[in-house]
């Protein structure tokens, strides 16, 4: 795991994020397609790296937030990515071609393939032209209870169990032959052949299996994207890391919904809680030696804990103290969670200013990034944040005005990463080479 | 007895607003009159959010007792509620876009706050609105939006509503995710509200009701 003498179980969080860190400067499975492009390559991840341990960088880092904006600038659409790899990783490669120097760049990784989700079509996730308009831009997620209130025993009893054969047939009729499984504990042996003999699951498992063909394809696809983008001396920021979020949201937005959980929240505060902690065991025991990736940066979608869902009190009780143990248990495994606080974050300053040093990088969408410099400063690198308004509706001046001002306001002693603050799927690329030409103009280091 | 009533349920207190509710229907009290009470809860709800001092799970959670009250009151009630209205009103998630959760509160508070209100779901056409504005003579329109597509949407909501000849009589606000002033303006909508209570404020000023 690591090429140093010291055993990874004797290491520091800092000494194992050092690993880290070198594998993603050194990336073993790419090979360069010049010295430049290997230049440029450790040239941007050194900034990140520099921006991520509080340090300033020759110059702000920039995370373009051009989400499948390559799709609609070249003239396709998130649904023909999803059926077509192909043609999206041409339009892909042609995109980092003429947009010319970035800090960081991914393949259309966020589009899943048309073909399987054709057929594991979920209650939980509407895609374009599978439940959204064929023209719609992204995925949208539906909420519901689809956990009841009186299940939590049954979760945390055994989450596998009752995810599989609970949640899954709920959610997904693709999946409904589930329910008639065994219990998962109890199978061990003989039980795996006689739950096969139902003509229904022997059907969900070879329907799994033709799929997984097509997801080869899909993953292969996807994989060589990447490689050339790498090999061509840009980054990636997030590379394979576990997809993680808060214990709280993890009951909130998909098993219980909006109307669940605040129920829970009133009705039965003591069962949350301890479901939330669970919860967390789980999420540690996944994070315990995590294989090396591309980058160590995790993104951590966060949703329900910003300052118009709930109190600073409410923050408090339920959406801190176990985010806050996810994060360590990952900073302690060198990992870098890198959490996306979705709407605003004003209130939560100070609440979340209690980590170590230099371990969280904060994504902001809408939150007062000078305050955000004010109070998270010394404590971590933060990111954001173009109003997503502007980057979809103004012009290249209040572009550069905006851009201008972050910088001023968060650059200064390093610790800063230009970013959007949701991304973009349509808009102008005028606005985007505006953000990016705004770093190197009022960016750069003067030391 | 009231006061308390109307204090019981802006504290949220469950268990006693509904052993309330249940003797005083048995007392044989006017049902009206406790809807009346649960109305002044509410208010107090709606003041405390506006207030800053409640938020989102303390909307919902007196959503769900008045919900409950008013269900147990109903069997009682000798002729359908008639409460005089501010004015009516129509909303909507864009076309496009899914997310309710923000809309039904919205929807909610509305009508809590003496609003009739026209709730036409998620991912709504720009003719539905207008249809919906032709047939109801609303003189307000509510949009709502979570995600960046419901920029574009919003704006050809409203060009739909100026071409049927409506938008000199109708007000619109905007609401949502990622919505701000720089989508109202986009949007040429009239207002952006940041929630729901913002929503309320808004109906309120272009009613003129205080």
């Amino acid at each position: 795991m690591n090429d140093t003498a010291k055993k990874w179980e004797e290491m520091t969080w800092q000494e194992k994020r050092e690993v880290r860190f070198k594998r993603w400067l050194n990336p073993p499975d790419v090979k360069f397609v010049s010295p430049e492009a290997e230049r440029l390559y450790k040239e941007r991840v050194t900034r990140f790296i520099k921006a991520i341990k509080l340090e300033e960088p020759d110059r702000v880092p920039v995370m373009l937030p051009h989400g499948n904006f390559p799709a609609y600038w070249g003239g396709a659409t998130f649904r023909t990515i999803m059926y077509d790899y192909k043609k999206g990783h041409e339009i892909w490669k042609k995109y980092m071609e003429e947009f010319g120097d970035m800090d960081t760049f991914n393949g259309p990784a966020f589009i899943p393939s048309g073909k399987i989700s054709e057929v594991i079509a979920s209650k939980t996730q509407k895609l374009p032209g599978l439940g959204l308009p064929e023209d719609a831009s992204m995925y949208q997620f539906v909420e519901g209870e689809y956990m009841k209130a009186d299940e939590y025993d049954a979760y945390m009893m055994d989450a596998t169990d009752y995810n599989i054969r609970v949640m899954m047939p709920r959610t997904s009729d693709f999946f409904k032959s589930f329910a008639k499984l065994p219990p998962l504990r109890m199978s061990i042996g003989n039980p795996w052949v006689a739950a096969l003999a139902d003509p229904e699951i022997r059907q969900t498992f070879q329907s799994l299996m033709d799929l997984s063909d097509e997801y080869i394809k899909w993953r292969t696809a996807g994989m060589e994207i990447n490689n050339y983008i790498r090999s061509h001396g840009y980054p990636s920021l997030f590379g394979g890391g576990p997809l993680l979020g808060a214990p709280f949201d993890h009951f909130a937005d998909v098993l219980r919904g909006t109307h669940g959980i605040v129920m829970d929240m009133y009705r039965q505060p003591e069962k949350l809680h301890e479901a939330m902690e669970s919860q967390l065991k789980l999420v540690t025991s996944q994070i315990k030696n995590f294989p090396m990736m591309s980058s160590p940066v995790c993104i951590m979608p966060l949703h329900k804990g910003d300052d118009t869902f709930m109190s600073d009190a409410q923050f408090e009780e339920y959406y801190w103290p176990t985010l806050r143990a996810v994060f360590l248990a990952m900073i302690d495994e060198g990992l870098v969670p890198m959490p996306f606080a979705e709407g605003k974050y004003n209130n939560r300053l100070k609440q979340i200013a209690d980590t170590p040093r230099s371990g969280v990088v904060w994504w902001f969408d809408q939150t007062d990034m000078a305050e955000a410099k004010r109070i998270l400063g010394d404590v971590c690198c933060i990111v954001g944040n173009v109003p997503t308004s502007i980057m979809m509706t103004g012009n290249v001046e209040q572009i550069t005005v905006t851009c201008r001002k972050l910088i001023e306001d968060c650059a200064p002693g390093g610790g800063y990463i230009l970013g959007g603050g949701a991304s973009i799927d349509k808009g102008k690329i005028e606005n985007l080479r505006a953000m990016m030409a705004a770093a190197k103009e009022y960016g750069v280091s003067k030391k | 007895m009231s006061g308390d009533f109307a204090n019981l349920l802006a504290d949220l207190k469950e268990d006693e607003v509904l052993r309330l509710t249940e003797e005083r229907i048995e007392s044989g009290e006017d049902p009206l009159k406790i809807l009346d009470d649960s109305r002044k809860g509410m208010g107090i709800v709606g003041k405390r959010f506006a207030d800053g001092e409640y938020f989102l799970p303390e909307l919902v959670f007196s959503g769900e007792l008045l919900k409950q009250v008013t269900e147990l009151v109903k069997p009682h009630l000798k002729q359908a509620v008639e409460t005089k209205r501010l004015g009516t009103i129509v909303i909507g998630t864009v076309a496009g876009d899914i997310h309710d959760i923000g809309l039904n509160i919205v929807d909610f508070m509305l009508d809590v706050n003496g609003f009739k209100v026209h709730n036409l779901g998620v991912d709504v056409a720009k003719e539905k609105f207008v249809d919906k504005v032709k047939e109801t003579k609303a003189p307000i329109v509510g949009l709502s939006g979570f995600l960046t597509p419901a920029f574009d949407a919003m704006k050809e909501t409203v060009e739909a509503l100026d071409a049927a000849g409506l938008r000199k009589d109708i007000k619109v606000m905007i609401g949502g995710g990622q919505m701000d002033d720089e989508v109202r303006k986009y949007a040429k909508a009239d207002a952006f509200g940041k929630d729901a209570m913002a929503a309320v404020a808004l109906a309120k000023d272009w009613v003129g009701a205080k």
